[in-house]
């Protein structure tokens, strides 16, 4: 087990210092110099010149990446060019905002993926299984903004069920919170049930034709026990795994979602900043958000290997 | 699809007869279902297709001129769709707007099919270090979710139409990437790759024209869903301003440019919205359909 975790983890290390890399030449190759943008319009260019030596910027690019990089393992990931807060503190305000979006959205597309992806594998080839294939695929063709849009449309500014825009934290006003989130988290949730409906169904459809049903069923179990017991229990594993990578899709949603529905969450942030030009901001909600998914994918496959012993031991699932 | 036929046979050779029949005509079922998905989309795609090759055409208005006389009016009449805040005719942008779409798609597939396919196949034919430098990187690529990546971009490059299809086609290059070299892996197992090799053929002829030939189907069928991942991804980044610039019709910055008025013409977003999810779900018609045509599993099982 602990074998397992620590191979896990050290094959991570590449990835992450890959992605340091990736995030330092993006930020490198947007053009206009930073300099020139922390002293604002009519800047002398001696001030300039010597704004640029003091924050290194005329290093040559190995030195300042290794620079940035030591800051970075710090946990300085430096201060925003326009507001001149820290970026941290900036994403410390935006990350619940698009946690709480991207949960709330999972369990909404859970809600629908796992009963509609079950019943679809049970009774396939009958109308039941069409209709959830259907769904599936109108889900992942809806582009999501638009969905968006036409659910402020009919819910918010038809039936006024909720309202248009804006964000109430959960701790202010649970009740109105929720509220607010609900058609965001809806429209992801509508987009990502699509393929995990997809998923589950083809694993449950494989673990059905595997020998030991047929033996489960041939001992005489009730149907009842040999789906929840034999069935789901195998079929749940790999789909726990699809569910990691599918969160890079939900945190992308969630940036043009946001921007929607003017949620102040990373999305917001990194659209904003991208726009201002403020390459630390931007810098730095890429690097988190990427490592938020690596590590996540981490976390995926050790839960995945507590449940299941096969793959610690190199053999994958079933 | 649980009917016993062949009742009348002995016992043995019934279980065994009944058993071939009956994968036999759920092949044939799902074939058909496949054939069916495939057909349909193929129709729909085509419909955009001549929409897009034939705009100037089919549009019966100028989509970039303003009329003020006709402001936000709604659908029926001379205008099937209404017309926008500057009284345009919607139809004749939603038609415009295919070309647009159309074309930073194909350029972003073709994009992400030259490196990533290529990339894949390389790593997945020689394994070891090359594959294991060349999985990092893929999985590094992963890290980032597409959209922001592509945001990223687009600030490197500045907006507009050409830079949003290099955005585009390099966020897609992973998935490429990851696909052809599953395909890569499961093919070069096989025996004429052995025998291509005892002959003396040269390891790219063998990759790039004996392997590639066999794993088409897989990369028609990614290509086809990379499609559909273009055009998703491109209506989204004119929706936020950095694709298509006004007053090229774009169905994103449509869209974003009708939320003003979604009180009171909803028309505005509605079609441009239904002009992306009908070329989406024709894409992915397609590509469902011709992976279960194409799935070898389907003969195996």
């Amino acid at each position: 087990m602990g074998v397992y975790i620590s191979q896990r983890l050290a094959q991570t290390v590449p990835t992450l210092f890959l992605i340091t890399g990736i995030v330092f030449l993006v930020v490198y190759f947007i053009p206009g110099d930073p300099a020139a943008v922390i002293l604002g319009q009519g800047a002398t260019p001696d001030a300039v010149a010597s704004v640029r030596q003091q924050m290194g910027l005329d290093d040559p690019l190995p030195v300042r990446y290794g620079v940035w990089l030591r800051h970075v393992l710090a946990g300085d990931l430096g201060e925003s060019s326009i507001s001149r807060q820290p970026v941290w503190t900036l994403l410390g305000r935006a990350l619940p905002v698009t946690a709480y979006l991207a949960g709330f959205s999972l369990l909404i597309a859970l809600l629908i993926a796992v009963p509609t992806g079950i019943l679809a594998a049970l009774k396939r080839n009958t109308w039941a299984d069409v209709a959830c294939t259907t769904w599936a695929l109108l889900g992942v063709s809806i582009p999501g903004f638009w969905l968006g849009i036409q659910f402020v449309y009919l819910f918010g500014a038809r039936l006024q069920w909720v309202p248009l825009q804006g964000y109430v934290g959960p701790r202010d006003d649970l009740g109105n919170s929720v509220r607010t989130m609900l058609l965001p988290a809806l429209t992801l949730g509508v987009f990502l049930s699509g393929p995990l409906m997809r998923y589950l169904r083809g694993s449950v459809l494989q673990t059905l034709s595997q020998e030991y049903v047929t033996v489960a069923r041939a001992k005489g179990l009730a149907e009842r026990r040999v789906v929840l017991r034999h069935v789901l229990r195998n079929s749940l594993i790999p789909f726990v795994t699809v569910l990691g990578v599918q969160l890079g899709y939900l945190l992308g949603g969630a940036v043009v979602i946001e921007t929607v529905f003017t949620l102040p969450g990373i999305g917001y942030l990194a659209v904003g900043a991208i726009n201002d030009r403020d390459y630390p901001v931007v810098q730095g909600v890429v690097l988190v958000v990427a490592t938020a998914f690596v590590l996540i994918n981490i976390l995926v496959d050790v839960v995945t290997s507590v449940l299941d012993p096969r793959i610690r031991a190199g053999r994958g699932a079933a | 699809m649980e009917a016993s036929q062949s009742r009348a046979l002995p016992v043995g050779l019934a279980a065994g007869n009944r058993r071939a029949r009956r994968s036999g005509l759920r092949r044939a079922f799902a074939a058909a279902a496949a054939w069916k998905t495939f057909t349909l989309g193929l129709a729909l795609l085509a419909v955009f297709a001549v929409g897009a090759l034939f705009a100037p055409l089919v549009a019966p208005y100028d989509p970039a001129k303003p009329d003020f006389t006709a402001v936000r009016q709604p659908p029926g009449g001379d205008h099937p769709f209404g017309t926008d805040d500057k009284g345009r005719d919607i139809f004749s942008r939603v038609v415009h707007g295919t070309r647009v779409s159309f074309a930073i798609a194909v350029v972003s597939v073709a994009l992400a099919t030259a490196i990533g396919l290529p990339l894949g196949m390389v790593a997945g034919f020689f394994g070891g270090t090359i594959d294991a430098i060349a999985s990092r990187a893929v999985d590094a690529m992963f890290a980032f979710p597409p959209i922001l990546m592509a945001i990223a971009v687009m600030a490197i490059r500045g907006n507009g139409e050409r830079s949003a299809m290099i955005a585009i086609g390099l966020i897609a290059i992973p998935e490429f990437a990851r696909v052809s070299r599953s395909a890569m892996i499961a093919e070069k197992e096989n025996d004429y790759v052995l025998a291509a090799r005892a002959i003396g053929c040269s390891v790219p002829r063998i990759i790039f024209v004996g392997i590639l030939r066999n794993t088409l189907g897989p990369v028609v069928v990614l290509i086809s869903l990379g499609f559909a991942f273009a055009i998703l991804n491109e209506a989204a980044l004119s929706f936020l301003g950095l694709g298509a610039q006004p007053p090229t019709p774009s169905w994103g910055a449509d869209i974003a440019a009708s939320r003003r008025y979604i009180r009171d013409a909803p028309w505005l977003s509605i079609f441009p919205g239904l002009g992306i999810f009908f070329l989406v779900l024709a894409l992915n018609l397609v590509g469902d359909g011709l992976r279960d045509l194409l799935d070898p599993r389907r003969d195996k099982r």
